[in-house]
């Protein structure tokens, strides 16, 4: 009996030692990462609209941020810099009827700055330019509508 | 040795492919338009101004039309392709408004400033008009249109003119385009 006594003992203490074990705290973690895409959206169109007086002097220089004129505009991932191109539909040439023949009035691109940063998407950013048309093209020019169509290109 | 060439061969290959799809750009485009519009206008100006000698002299002899040059011709200066007319006013003559051509203006008339009941009718004329209809041509702003213009007294007008030294007229040439 007295030996039976002992061996219980031993179980308990055995079993005791056991759930002081079971008692340990577990603390996982989990790593959660996301990347934020860059990219833009929301394009906006924009006008450059002017009048030649072929008697004036020096260089026309009309901007998108003349009154009357709007500058395109696009949202893009807040804090980015995007490639930002600006090329003419006709070669940089004002053409009556915009056919890219009759009458072109060449002139060259301002402005139209890159990289862009963007501002997120509730935020529109603009991206003015402008045109510079030297005395020299455009006093012997015909009456008439001269036009071109500007693409400005956003690259992320 | 052969298996051993074909591994590293699988992972050459691996990783040229692994490099391109890294080089590749997580490109993406967006594009905008910009409208561009330029309006050339018709416009005009007075590039030189025109004058006759002073005096010219009238032979009241001379049995046959006097016309006289200009001794600077009056020039302009218009839109490229800009069809203008020029209308001619005389302030001693009864002529207002009346389109200059090669062929002339009639009902013009100098004037004695000391006896302003002498008068010499004379023709205004444009020889530099396109058509002989009083129609010209702008050749724009680096190339002035020259009007051609001369006065031509009829013989008939000089013969019975009165002699004075203080005849004289203005001309007042008006631009439609």
């Amino acid at each position: 009996m007295k030996r039976y006594m002992i061996v219980l003992a031993a179980m308990l203490v055995v079993l005791g030692g056991a759930s002081g074990a079971l008692a340990a705290t577990l603390t996982p973690t989990v790593l959660a990462t996301g990347t934020v895409k860059d990219t833009c959206s929301t394009p906006t169109n924009g006008t450059i609209t002017f009048t030649i007086d072929p008697s004036g002097s020096g260089t026309l220089t009309p901007q998108s941020t003349d009154p009357g004129n709007t500058s395109p505009t696009v949202m893009c991932t807040n804090g980015q810099p995007h490639v930002v191109a600006c090329t003419s539909g006709h070669g940089s040439k004002l053409t009556i009827g915009n056919d890219g023949l009759t009458d072109p009035i060449a002139y060259s691109i301002t402005g139209c700055a890159s990289p862009l940063t963007g501002a997120g998407f509730t935020t529109a950013t603009s991206i003015p330019l402008g045109l510079s048309i030297a005395q020299a093209a455009y006093q012997n020019a015909k009456v008439g509508a001269h036009a071109d169509t500007i693409t400005v290109t956003i690259t992320y | 040795m052969k298996n051993i060439l074909s591994i590293a061969f699988i992972a050459v290959i691996s990783m040229v492919m692994a490099g391109m799809v890294f080089a590749a750009p997580p490109a993406g485009v967006t594009s905008m338009a910009i409208a561009v519009n330029a309006q050339m206008p018709a416009v005009c100006q007075e590039a030189q101004h025109g004058s006759f000698p002073n005096p010219i002299t009238i032979d009241p002899l001379a049995g046959s039309d006097q016309t006289f040059s200009p001794s600077v011709d009056e020039t302009l200066k218009c839109s490229s392709g800009t069809v203008f007319t020029v209308k001619v006013s005389s302030a001693n003559g009864t002529a207002v408004g009346q389109i200059c051509t090669s062929s002339g203006v009639s009902s013009m008339a100098l004037r004695s400033a000391g006896t302003p009941g002498d008068t010499i009718a004379y023709t205004f004329m444009c020889a530099g008009d396109t058509d002989g209809a009083g129609h010209f041509t702008g050749g724009g702003y680096t190339s002035a249109k020259a009007m051609g213009i001369s006065v031509k007294v009829p013989a008939a007008s000089a013969q019975t003119a009165v002699a004075h030294s203080d005849y004289s007229d203005t001309v007042t040439l008006t631009l439609s385009y």
